[in-house]
């Protein structure tokens, strides 16, 4: 396939978390507003001058500062950005929400807090943890909302004048559901059986729009989803299986293109910075006001393994065999982020229920934050995807019985 | 002291490398031997009439169920604790531990004439499991001060937690059946076990329904989880409460949330909320919460009572296990306040038993060694005056105003072993420890360094930098909570001995008790 | 011998047998036996891992 016109472009943003169109933002007098995780309502911080970055630590090496700080066996996510944010790279933040979600993110934040990482001429600067509850009923949404007032618009309002009117939520939700809606096309033509997108391409431009400015990239994604509609797939398919990942943060693209180079086609992405839920359109409508819409919206539709209800629990695994069925995957790469507690013990429980219950193949990982180049992460994709052209081999073999 | 210097006798003697079992029993000097002996009488005399009427049921159940094993080691759990003990502490110590294997043998007694895993067919036990909840540990067990004809049994005490504080090796079968489930090793151990007991389906049937509740961890969230897909099928409820428990706001959520909860227990056991119960229960509540600030009151004196684990475990079992709803605890929480008091008003007359060194205990304590800080204080003289583990709900309940009432309760929850310190955000785990060594006049703290916790674990490089700027010594004892072939009772002792003998150029008090083997010891 | 004397015999000896059995752990001792057999039981069975 000839290469998207602003892939280089595209990569060049996932350099940095401060990156060339956030600094332009910013001298366009925006404010870059932090966050880390699916539960902090991303449509609210891109109210008015507002624009939400969600927080990657590309080309982490050392993280011995942040392992000092906290214990060497927290989540390599959490210890990548206290590292960073040691070193002044979230400097350019003029808030952070953050979230108490999982104890791995909220520690790393709060140990930001207090070694004051935003810097000494921050006064307006804020930190919050937002309360999430593990459940979704309206008590749980009452609360969220509480939540977010208190914790979010106020200090935005309060302390950058920002608008926090309902019309201001439903024009920042509008503006998000515009790239929900490129990148939801964008992502089903990988339901196509030779799709002219791989995998590694769609999770550049999935991870752009969660760390840029929406209204910098939209233009180029609206671009690129002409160019992918009038791209020619090539004739011959150079994937072997198609999966889909599920699991815990992959902010780095690498990971996928080390699946696909082994052979597996990534079709669906069902990952924390993946597609789904985190680019799925939020329906408002007027008869209620939009920040419980959104509150509700984010509290129904997050996939995080922390939402322990049990009707939750269940609609994890059925959205999962749903989007293998949608997207046509032969197998499931089940991921955690190396000491997540959460994914460590969903992955470990999908690794049998859903071949049980639901017939799907699943390969389960941990791996570490950086894992683009990992050998044994390769060797056992390519082992995932030899089984699972075996399985096909029998299958076709059993029918034509 | 226990150590006689002339004959070079100490209590490191009584350890034997190859076997579980001490090699014999001290010799306390005749009263308190006499009274220890009396208590060992009475412990299983107590259990032969409470569990001995069974005897079949009782050997089925110990062919059934791996975990219960361990409780025919009680009389040596009470011995660990005792040992090296004298007079008032002694008592202090027995009492306390009492109060818990009390608790503890009715449970067992509860759950083996209720069990559908041993009386499959039995029309009495399924009566008795049709009245029955069964609950997660760390739920509210407080909730069930409002329903005093319903049962509740706390399966996941009786399966994992009390065998784990009784028998160093009781939950190691179960951390490997899960991590050959596919679990990673790296998670806490508590909530691992918990999960391989299930998948061994080595829980009691007890009840026909369930409570679980997301706290106080990530682990436990996840173990809520898988909880709910072995116990499939069952009605349950999941208590979800508000995480950030400092802020005001999130009460109203949270008394929401254990309405629901009430709501839940109203409509499958038929029940309705008995509010004059709950005032009678609350009473006993405030009673006990009550003992416990005396407790701490004179621990912050030159001359502390109750110390160590018969300090912490007493609480965390009475108000975790037993929902604060055992009389007898209740009783024993009364008398043991009045004679500590007497004991105070003596020792301060007489200017006796102040404490070589003064420590306080924080963070999440190992199970394996419960005993530790009774090692610390025969072995080094460091005396632990406060346990961040019985630090939990202290707040009393206001009697007679119903909201206000259920606004008490959800931050008794809240309040509740482990979420009191390890929620909130890092003020109520780091800003609060250090206001406890102010408190309790100590700059000794024993930091257990839970090491698959990432909880606790987050805030290392703070605890570090600040206890330096304080001039406190913070000495971290690694451990794994249940898991004692991570770090072993030994290397635990040898992280303390290290910083004795380093820092503060310490020697010993009981030199047998430097360094001893006891891996295969309960 | 009167009854009382028999009584006092009776007791003395269930007090000096537990007393020894108290002093020496012989009932830990003989737990541990039964510990360890009952142990190997569960070790022997077969168990399902399943959810």
């Amino acid at each position: 396939m000839r290469e998207l016109k602003h892939l280089i472009y595209f990569e060049s943003l996932l350099e940095d978390a401060n990156n060339e169109l956030v600094r332009q933002a910013q001298a366009e007098g925006k404010l870059a507003i932090g966050y880390t995780c699916f539960h902090a309502p991303e449509a609210l911080l891109n109210l008015g001058a507002c624009f939400s970055v969600r927080l990657r630590a590309p080309h982490t090496n050392s993280m011995e500062m942040a392992t000092y700080y906290m214990a060497n066996n927290s989540c390599e996510y959490a210890r990548a950005l206290l590292e960073r944010s040691l070193e002044g790279n979230y400097a350019f933040l003029h808030g952070m929400a953050g979230v108490d979600v999982c104890e791995a993110n909220n520690r790393a934040m709060e140990n930001m807090e207090i070694m004051h990482v935003q810097g000494g001429d921050k006064d307006k600067f804020f930190w919050c943890n937002l309360d999430v509850p593990y459940s979704d009923d309206e008590d749980c949404v009452e609360h969220t909302v509480e939540q977010v007032s208190r914790k979010i618009l106020k200090p935005m309002h309060e302390n950058y004048g920002v608008d926090i009117s309902d019309a201001a939520i439903r024009a920042a939700v509008a503006e998000q559901n515009e790239i929900s809606r490129i990148i939801t096309e964008l992502g089903a033509f990988r339901k196509l059986d030779n799709p002219p997108i791989t995998g590694y391409e769609f999770a550049v431009l999935v991870l752009v729009t969660y760390v840029c400015p929406k209204y910098l990239i939209v233009d180029r994604l609206r671009e690129t989803l002409e160019e992918v509609r009038r791209r020619e797939p090539d004739a011959e398919k150079n994937f072997r299986v198609r999966v889909a990942v599920v699991g815990s943060e992959i902010d780095d693209p690498n990971l996928i293109k080390l699946i696909e180079s082994s052979g597996a086609l990534v079709v669906a992405d069902r990952f924390c910075y993946g597609s789904f839920p985190g680019r799925q359109e939020i329906p408002l409508t007027d008869d209620e006001d939009a920040l419980t819409q959104v509150c509700r919206w984010y509290l129904q539709n997050t996939e995080c393994p922390r939402q322990c209800a049990a009707h939750r629990v269940q609609r994890r695994y059925d959205r999962v065999a749903e989007l293998a069925r949608d997207f046509h995957a032969d197998g499931v790469i089940y991921e955690q982020m190396k000491f997540c507690t959460y994914w460590s013990y969903e992955r470990t429980m999908a690794s049998h229920i859903m071949p049980d219950e639901h017939g799907i193949h699943v390969l389960s990982i941990d791996r570490p934050y950086i894992a683009g180049q990992s050998g044994q992460l390769r060797t056992r994709v390519q082992a995932f995807v030899e089984s699972l052209e075996i399985k096909k081999l029998h299958k076709k073999d059993r029918e034509a019985k | 002291m226990a150590y006689d210097p002339k004959t070079g006798k100490g209590l490191g003697r009584f350890y034997d490398a190859k076997r579980r079992a001490f090699r014999f029993r001290e010799w306390k000097g005749l009263k308190d031997t006499l009274f220890d002996y009396a208590r060992w009488m009475y412990l299983y005399l107590f259990m032969a009439v409470k569990l001995g009427c069974r005897p079949v049921l009782m050997v089925r159940a110990m062919l059934r169920y791996r975990w219960l094993v361990s409780y025919l080691t009680a009389a040596h759990m009470m011995d660990r604790h005792t040992m090296g003990l004298r007079g008032r502490e002694l008592r202090y110590a027995h009492k306390q531990f009492f109060s818990v294997l009390h608790n503890s043998v009715l449970g067992v007694r509860d759950i083996i004439v209720r069990d559908k895993n041993l009386r499959p067919n039995s029309k009495k036990a399924a009566k008795l499991r049709a009245n029955t909840i069964m609950f997660d540990e760390m739920t509210p067990s407080l909730i069930m001060m409002g329903f005093p004809t319903v049962k509740w049994i706390d399966i996941a005490v009786f399966a994992i937690g009390l065998p784990s504080e009784v028998d160093q090796n009781a939950t190691v079968y179960y951390i490997d059946a899960i991590e050959h489930f596919g679990l990673a090793p790296d998670v806490c151990p508590e909530p691992a076990s918990e999960c391989g007991c299930a998948i061994v389906d080595d829980y009691p049937k007890v009840g026909d329904c369930y409570i679980t509740s997301s706290m106080p961890c990530d682990g436990s969230v996840e173990q809520t989880a898988l909880m709910t897909r072995y116990l499939k099928g069952m009605d349950i409820f999941q208590i979800t409460p508000p995480q950030r428990i400092n802020e005001p706001e999130i009460q109203r959520y949270a008394v929401k949330n254990l309405k629901k909860c009430i709501a839940f227990i109203e409509e499958h056991m038929h029940v309705k909320w008995d509010w004059d119960a709950f005032w009678e229960n609350a009473k006993m509540y405030n009673d006990t919460a009550q003992c416990m600030v005396e407790k701490w009151d004179v621990n912050c004196t030159d001359y502390p009572q109750v110390c160590g684990a018969a300090l912490a475990l007493q609480r965390e079992y009475e108000f975790q296990a037993a929902g604060c709803l055992d009389r007898y605890m209740h009783k024993t929480d009364l008398k043991v306040t009045k004679m500590m008091h007497k004991g105070y008003e003596i020792d301060r007359a007489k200017g006796t038993n102040k404490p070589k060194y003064r420590c306080i205990v924080w963070a999440c304590p190992a199970h394996y060694y419960t005993n530790f800080t009774y090692w610390t204080q025969h072995c080094w003289g460091v005396k632990c005056v406060m346990d961040m583990e019985c630090m939990l709900s202290y707040q009393p309940i206001t009697i007679g105003d119903e909201e206000q009432a259920l606004l008490d309760l959800a931050r008794c929850n809240e309040r509740m072993m482990m979420r009191s310190h390890t929620n909130g955000g890092y003020r109520n785990l780091l800003d609060e420890c250090w206001k406890m060594c102010e408190k309790f006049n100590v700059n000794i703290v024993i930091m257990y360094d839970h090491v698959s916790c990432k909880n606790v674990g987050g805030l290392h490089g703070l605890f570090e930098d600040q206890a330096r700027e304080r001039g406190i010594h913070l000495i971290w004892v690694p451990h794994d909570v249940m898991d004692p072939r991570t770090v072993s009772r030994r290397e635990m002792r040898e992280a303390f001995n290290q910083y004795m003998v380093n820092v503060l150029h310490e020697e010993p008090i009981d030199p047998t008790l430097l360094d001893y083997e006891d891996a295969l010891s309960w | 011998m009167a009854w009382y004397w028999i009584v006092l015999i009776v007791f003395g000896a269930l007090f000096a047998l537990t007393f020894l059995a108290y002093m020496t752990n012989a009932d830990m001792k003989l737990v541990e036996k039964l510990y360890d057999a009952l142990i190997r039981y569960h070790d022997s069975k077969d168990v399902e891992e399943k959810l």
